[in-house]
């Protein structure tokens, strides 16, 4: 891959190192950031860099007294088009070098390039082979500053190392992610879409593109909810509430002891229970609290109070405010996430199958329902894959209720439900998640606007990222420190990247790439209603018309 | 009773010095009439119409640099710009540069001479080749012809001044070691090369000795009275040239301390600055500089019989923009109040920030710097000497 005249930017001067160059440009060139080029070092060899800095100025409008555009339209006047000088600065990648497997790797040269090396555009060829190797990608884009240089992402360690997709509001974050899963799908991947603002409801693929997509409603099935999912939900703590956990244990074992015996509808039936569900062991366990609530009350707490054939409650003498406060939390919890918890929903989990993505919409979901919904889906999943994985190690089957592995979750709004101020289950589950998942093929993709408020240590973990505009000084820091790949010259110009241009950082690209993210070409649901438009089609009730009993008000 | 000693702040010393420090930076009330003689600038010309005016100008400024390399020793380089301007065509620059080896003594005050005398040799060429109507030069010429400042700079309780007899003799010998070299026409500092400067030591050594104590460095002293000599007489050889071809130079400077034009205690600058308000102009006043009689007598020698025992000088102080710094201006000859009218206007009109753009921009790319020394001194692969300053972290 040698270089052409033609392509030459400028010349080396110093002071160089191994990993960073300065270079004044010839007469006529301007660098662009983000830009590789190639940086002759030795004879026929060079070294792939990037551009992270550009400066630009001219010889007769420099200097600091300047300070009148008046001044300076005298100069022009004066020298007429004034000369124009350029400098840029390189973050040396590594000589490109062959490996076996048929692509190439970079090595890094062990001492700098010389002052006066010549630096070149770097050769599409040579691009093409670093940005999109040999094998199935996820093609994303193309480099901003080379269209025809495609980047592919390597869906392998996209899902062991996780991924952050990071900037704000209306940069492209949704359509990024949207062209990732499309791409996945086409893959025959598997994704699961957590998505608190409806914004892919009813999503369909590019024409064309393999690959399905669903929407579920979000429900828990309530039967599959562990004891510690229950106490977490009612907000009982064994450490401070023993006494209260430990009634919700017996109600919890006896309400399945009465399913077991298929006597539980019975006993919610006869306590009375509202809107009750057939099976459901969450009514199962108010049924029983109001039950013994009631011996409590008839003074006939003493040992065991029976349920039914073979099933009893152990209940102490100063049972009574324990119980009662139990009973109130489970009352509520029941009021409150009936939309949620049913004992007829299937588990969101059962759902997912290769080349399908399933998107739950979480819209109509308050915050704390949806963390519920959501860290019990991610430990139900990442569980699973345990008994998957577990089972093929010894080379048994997997369970029926198995799901396909690798899986590529995907949580929009993630600083809502994995807070770094905070606790809340959907982090305590991501934070499993993102140390556990690489093992067991559940891959992370957080997306955010707010960097700053997700939680340092799961960000961390999200070693990959792709990050759009990122205009806050806060949040540009925060994706700093948690960003092993980026440079403070690449910080530097996330302000002013425009939309659908993203840096991409992390072992699933073979270098930090500025990218042009695709168009995504099918439809995405919840678009942001365009004002105007909804305005204009709307009618309205019509000129000093107001809603019967309202007249009063209107002066 | 003896003052007791103690250990004092430097603030507390100015605060107590206040008033006088106060005192004397003012420059009294007594030139207040100097604001109602403030004459009107015309300053309405656009950039382009002035150029059009003058036909075409060249500003001329020049840069030096020091670079300690031996002890005893410094590298010097010097550098002489200039940049021609003509209406609605782009600007000419030319830039020479003359490096070279000089000995620690009075080394910065003759890197200055070595620096003037490029310019002038630069504006001479300019001149005798008639490439533009106006010549800027950075500066004051009365200042550069008057005064012989080498000469008289001797400090006998550090080393012996020149005898008039010697002072003679530096002349003549001068004369003799340029007799066949260039040293009116050529772009080059001649006393300064390598090759002339050990003919001159050598000239400077039967001349005034140099072996008694502290007479060491006498012969150098009487060296760099011939380099004065050079540029005396390539200033003289601008005069000239300029006077034949017709060229119109104007010294224009921005920092002179002179004090001839009021006769005050306080430079001329300080007080136009304090006195006067918005672009304007003092009255001009015409004045026969007398030539110093030594560089006059190499002058005549060199240029021709020709050169005048005095420069007929038009001097003025002017505003050339609101709010700008006041500059002296030195024309060459005797202008009459009109045509310093037409003079001044198209200045303000080329001007940036009050200060004529040409010469702006030829300090520019006269300027020499550190890091510029460093490159050259590494395209010859020549790494710096022990200077002594390690000791000191340079």
């Amino acid at each position: 891959m040698s270089l052409r005249e033609v392509d030459r930017l400028g010349t080396v001067v110093e002071v160089t190192t191994p990993s960073q160059v300065e270079f004044v440009a010839e007469e006529g060139v301007v660098p662009e950031i983000g830009d590789y080029v190639a940086v002759v070092h030795g004879d026929g060899s060079w070294i792939l860099g990037m551009i992270t800095h550009v400066e630009r100025g001219s010889r007769e409008l420099s200097g600091k007294s300047l300070l009148s555009a008046s001044e300076a339209d005298r100069i022009i006047e004066l020298v007429g088009e004034p000369s124009h000088w350029s400098r840029a600065r390189v973050k040396l990648l590594g000589r490109v070098v062959e490996r076996g497997d048929g692509n190439v790797g970079l090595v890094l040269p062990r001492t700098p390039p010389p002052s006066g090396a010549g630096v070149y555009r770097a050769p599409a060829q040579a691009l093409r082979r670093v940005f999109a190797p040999r094998g199935p990608g996820v093609d994303v884009g193309h480099l901003l500053t080379r269209e025809d240089v495609r980047v592919l992402l390597d869906p392998n360690e996209m899902i062991s190392r996780h991924l952050a997709v990071l900037a704000v509001t209306g940069a492209g974050k949704s359509n990024a992610v949207a062209v990732i899963v499309e791409k996945v799908l086409e893959l025959n991947g598997v994704v699961l879409l957590f998505d608190p603002h409806s914004e892919y409801s009813g999503m369909t693929l590019s024409p064309g593109a393999s690959g399905s997509v669903i929407t579920v409603d979000p429900k828990i099935n309530v039967n599959s909810l562990s004891l510690s999912e229950f106490s977490y939900l009612l907000g009982i703590n064994f450490e401070k509430a023993a006494r209260q956990y430990i009634y919700l244990r017996r109600l919890w074992r006896a309400s399945w002891s009465l399913r077991g015996k298929d006597l539980l509808d019975s006993v919610v039936r006869e306590a009375g229970v509202d809107d009750p569900e057939p099976g459901n062991i969450l009514d199962g366990m108010i049924a029983i609290a109001e039950v013994v609530k009631d011996a409590v009350e008839a003074g006939e707490a003493s040992g065991a109070i029976p349920l039914g054939p073979g099933v009893s409650f152990a209940v102490d003498r100063d049972a009574k405010n324990s119980l009662y406060g139990l009973l109130s939390r489970l009352t509520h919890l029941k009021e409150t996430k009936r939309a949620l918890l049913s004992a007829a929903a299937p588990e969101i989990v059962s759902l997912l199958d290769n080349g399908r993505a399933v998107v739950v919409d979480m819209g109509p979901l308050g915050e704390d329902a949806a963390d519920v919904l959501v860290g019990h889906t991610l430990t139900t999943l990442l569980s699973r894959a345990k008994q998957v994985i577990a089972a093929r190690r010894v080379g048994g089957r997997p369970p029926e209720d198995a799901p396909p592995l690798p899986v590529m979750v995907v949580l929009e709004e993630a600083h809502i439900l994995i807070p770094g101020d905070r606790d809340t289950y959907t982090r305590h589950a991501a934070s499993r998640v993102a140390r556990e998942g690489r093992k067991f093929g559940v891959g992370l993709t957080l997306v955010s606007q707010r960097p700053k408020r997700l939680d340092p240590d799961v960000l961390s973990q999200m070693i990959n990222k792709i990050i759009l505009k990122v205009v806050e000084p806060e949040d540009q820091a925060y994706v700093r420190r948690a960003t092993e790949f980026l440079s403070e010259d690449l910080v530097g110009y996330l302000p002013s990247l425009n939309v659908g241009e993203a840096v991409i950082v992390g072992p699933m690209v073979r270098l930090p790439a500025i990218v042009k993210v695709d168009l995504f070409g099918g439809v995405r649901g919840g678009e942001s209603l365009r004002a105007i438009e909804e305005w204009a089609r709307a009618g309205g009730r019509g000129p000093g018309s107001v809603p019967g009993g309202y007249a009063d008000l209107v002066r | 009773m003896a003052e007791e000693a103690r250990f004092m702040d430097i603030v507390e010393a100015f605060l107590s010095a206040r008033g006088d420090i106060e005192r004397a930076l003012g420059v009294g009330p007594r030139f207040e009439e100097l604001s109602a003689a403030w004459l009107p600038v015309r300053t309405d010309l656009s950039p382009r119409d002035a150029l059009e005016r003058m036909g075409s100008i060249a500003g001329i400024d020049g840069g030096s640099h020091l670079v300690e390399v031996n002890l005893g020793q410094s590298l010097f380089a010097v550098s002489s710009t200039s940049v021609a301007f003509r209406a609605g065509e782009r600007p000419e620059p030319r830039r020479v540069f003359q490096v070279g080896v000089i000995d620690f003594f009075k080394a910065e005050d003759r890197v200055r001479i070595y620096r003037e005398a490029l310019e002038a040799k630069m504006a001479a060429v300019l001149a005798i080749g008639r490439e533009v109507d106006y010549v800027l030069l950075d500066g004051s010429l009365e200042a550069n012809l008057a005064a012989e400042p080498v000469f008289r700079g001797a400090r006998p309780g550090r080393y012996a001044g020149l005898s008039e007899e010697e002072r003679e003799l530096i002349v003549s010998a001068f004369l003799r070691v340029v007799r066949n070299l260039p040293l009116a026409s050529a772009l080059t500092v001649i006393t300064a090369t390598a090759a002339t400067q050990a003919t001159l030591e050598e000239a400077a050594r039967d001349i005034v000795g140099g072996d008694g104590e502290g007479e060491g460095r006498k012969p150098l002293l009487a060296v760099s009275a011939m380099e004065r000599l050079e540029q005396g007489v390539s200033l003289l050889a601008l005069v000239a040239a300029a006077e034949r071809a017709g060229v119109r130079v104007v010294a224009v400077a921005k920092r002179s301390s002179a004090r001839s034009h009021f006769r005050s205690t306080k430079p001329d600058l300080a007080i136009v600055q304090r006195y006067t308000r918005g672009p304007g102009r003092t009255p001009c006043r015409v004045r026969e500089v007398e030539v110093g009689r030594h560089i006059l007598r190499a002058a005549r020698a060199i240029v021709g019989p020709g050169v005048g025992a005095t420069i007929r000088l038009t001097t003025l102080y002017a505003r050339l923009a609101r709010s700008a710094a006041p500059v002296k201006l030195e024309i060459l000859g005797d202008l009459e109040e009109d045509e310093v009218d037409e003079l001044v206007g198209n200045l303000a009109g080329i001007a940036v920030l009050g200060y004529p753009y040409p010469l702006r921009r030829a300090h520019e790319l006269a300027k020499i710097t550190r890091s510029d020394m460093e490159a050259g001194l590494r395209s010859i692969g020549f790494v710096p000497e022990f200077t002594g300053r390690e000791a000191l972290g340079d």
